[in-house]
């Protein structure tokens, strides 16, 4: 059926005044999307689910600590440790970043909480970037919070141990180069939180968001080193464009951004992909992410 | 195709035109034209299935028209739906929270969502609200340990939270028992006398009839009446007239139907009917209001009723008229009297196609 936009013509049904106990906040876009975010880290501060997480993320980093020095004494204190702070809580971050966004996303469709969210005000795009914006605070403070106790719990085994810390290394360019570290970690968690934010909304559940991408995050290295291997084979052009995939994969991008930030730690060979390539294949994964969220979250009916 | 406007001034609160939804093949609204006016108490009936929902959804923008366009406080909602819904307040079907919060902070995040202050700016509020839908010994208790009435008035706390000059409510007293049912009427009529407009979809005829002053009727999606709550009932009325002896009812019979005939056109129909007891009975449809008149008429012509029966219209004969099964049509000639348009000032939708788009008997 066709329908002719008219123009509209002006007159507005005068407001009247809201009784004087209702105290409305600004309304502006960006103070909207900030309170949505603050109501959305109340939300997850309020759930079982969060609490357990962070005893998981707790616990793990106190597994790691106590078990790191019976592989190499070097990765329980500093400068070294900083290897095992991040990268430990990345591995985890991923899966419980998954988890925390496929469900808080998932969640307001299978609870049906999303029709009473759209219909107080906010946009649909305000919802969105309320919810990207807890996901981004819950690993930026996730993250950092994990980060510091693992280094301060290295620290402390180190002592228990009686392995002193040699603080040569310390200086502002060296403290840089761990706060890039933590960033790269920090912005691979963000592409994984995009991802389940994504099929959440795809799916409109919390097992879309959660199964989907846990699944895409275990099987794309597997995919990677099948066609590089199938590449390598095949030779030609063909096999060269089999083994060019794995450099636009999620994961092998993230690697390439950790390895090329670590060096400084591990004095590793830098990675054969550069920062640049790893940063523009990422952003465009956020990118294609978001966009198909924005999209299908405005275009889709709210039937549930 | 024609340019689609909505009619509207500054009283009209809700206005579509033309709105119309399609899902697939299944035309869930087809062409509605609804007004709602500032103050109403309006009634959205129609059996299951019938695109009550659908209609509040899309008013709410939850979902979008194949056709047509809504107009909310003069904007029209496919544009200017953040200022609209920041002035509604709703339920749609059930009310859904969330579960390990409990009532009141349930009604924080939703405070924060609708644009209020954040903290304890707003604790008098959701304390007044929680206070008028009696919940408050509960505010602290888990959401998901609410009863289904529980749960619907922490539905309607919300919908009052920003205290919105129009409430949507979408079957509110669904899982409520006869008080608080009884107590939701009340609260809409304190709203309503509060000067908001409430938009009341339900299934109970009774409370409708209550409570609105306006009501539309959907069936299968197209609108089939829209009018005045008293206008209709008012075209339900009727009076019934018990005689001795059957020829006393045939000669009264013959006696209206002579004085119809001649000008008497407030009696829009006559039928013969028996009463419970097989006792013969003179039906007319005609205003309550005439009782007296009817009898003094007879007694002129020696023709006395030995009861005389008053009786309301109610919004259920109504509706289950203009709702019933096409199949059924035949046998509700009588009632479909009501299909009438009401007045040349009240607005007036009979759709093709429906079974009360014919006329009953004359």
């Amino acid at each position: 059926m066709n329908f002719v936009e008219p123009a509209m013509p002006e007159p507005r049904t005068s407001r009247p005044a809201r009784s004087s106990s209702v105290m409305m906040g600004r309304q502006d876009f960006l103070s909207t999307v900030l309170r949505l975010t603050s109501t959305e880290l109340y939300k997850i501060r309020r759930r079982a689910m969060s609490k357990v997480m962070g005893i998981i993320a707790l616990a793990t980093i106190l597994f790691t600590y106590l078990f790191a020095p019976f592989i190499s004494q070097d990765l329980v204190h500093l400068p070294l440790s900083v290897t095992v702070a991040v990268e430990v809580p990345r591995l985890l971050g991923i899966v419980l970043t998954i988890v925390l966004v496929g469900t808080i996303v998932g969640g307001e469709y299978g609870i049906g909480t999303i029709r009473l969210m759209l219909t107080r005000g906010p946009s649909r795009i305000q919802f969105l970037l309320g919810k990207i914006g807890a996901a981004l605070a819950c690993i930026m403070l996730g993250l950092l919070f994990m980060f510091l106790a693992g280094i301060l719990l290295g620290q402390a085994v180190s002592l228990f141990i009686n392995v002193p810390t040699n603080w040569h290394f310390f200086s502002l360019d060296w403290l840089g180069r761990v706060l890039l570290y933590l960033l790269s970690a920090m912005f691979g968690l963000c592409i994984y939180a995009m991802m389940a934010l994504f099929l959440a909304i795809l799916g409109r559940s919390s097992t879309a968001g959660v199964a989907g991408a846990m699944t895409w995050s275990l099987l794309e290295p597997v995919f990677g080193l099948l066609v590089s291997t199938v590449g390598e084979r095949i030779h030609g052009p063909l096999g060269a464009f089999f083994v060019s995939i794995p450099d636009y994969l999620i994961s092998n991008n993230v690697g390439v951004l950790l390895q090329n930030e670590s060096i400084f730690l591990t004095h590793d060979q830098p990675a054969t992909l550069s920062n640049l390539h790893a940063l523009l294949v990422l952003a465009l994964y956020l990118l294609v992410f978001f966009g198909l969220s924005w999209w299908l979250l405005e275009r889709r009916d709210i039937t549930n | 195709m024609e340019e689609i406007v909505p009619e509207y001034d500054e009283n009209t609160i809700i206005s579509t035109s033309r709105l119309t939804k399609v899902f697939g093949r299944l035309v869930a609204v087809n062409d509605l034209h609804l007004q709602v006016m500032r103050g109403d108490v309006f009634g959205f009936l129609g059996p299951n299935g019938s695109g009550k929902t659908t209609t509040i959804r899309m008013l709410l923008g939850l979902i979008r028209p194949t056709a047509g366009r809504a107009v909310i406080f003069g904007m029209d909602n496919a544009y200017q739906l953040s200022p609209i819904l920041a002035r509604i307040g709703a339920i749609v079907e059930m009310p859904v929270f969330y579960p390990y919060l409990s009532g009141s902070d349930n009604l924080h995040v939703i405070a924060a969502a609708s644009g209020m202050m954040q903290g304890s700016a707003n604790n008098r509020r959701i304390d007044e609200v929680l206070e008028i839908v009696e919940l408050r010994r509960q505010a602290r208790q888990a959401y998901r340990t609410y009863s289904l009435g529980m749960k619907q008035r922490l539905g309607i706390a919300a919908a009052l939270l920003t205290d919105p000059e129009l409430v949507l409510l979408d079957e509110p007293t669904n899982g409520l028992d006869p008080q608080g049912v009884f107590e939701i009427r009340q609260l809409i009529k304190r709203l309503s006398e509060l000067g908001k407009t409430i938009f009341l979809s339900s299934h109970i005829l009774y409370e409708v009839q209550q409570v609105c002053n306006r009501v539309a009727i959907l069936q299968r999606g197209n609108l089939v009446k829209q009018g005045d709550v008293g206008e209709l009932l008012r075209r339900g009325e009727q009076i019934e007239l018990r005689f001795n002896t059957e020829d006393e009812t045939r000669q009264a019979l013959a006696t209206l139907q002579h004085l119809r005939d001649q000008g008497l056109n407030w009696i829009s129909e006559l039928q013969e009917d028996t009463n419970r007891k097989g006792q013969p009975l003179l039906r007319l449809t005609a205003p309550t209001a005439r009782s007296a008149e009817i009898n003094a008429l007879l007694a002129r012509y020696q023709l006395f009723a030995a009861e005389l029966h008053p009786r309301e219209g109610s919004l259920e004969e109504i509706y289950l008229e203009l709702t019933a099964p096409t199949a059924n049509e035949g046998h509700k000639a009588g009632m479909a009297a009501l299909a009438e348009p009401l007045s040349q000032q009240e607005m007036e939708t009979e759709m093709p196609g429906t079974s009360n788009g014919k006329r009953g008997m004359r």
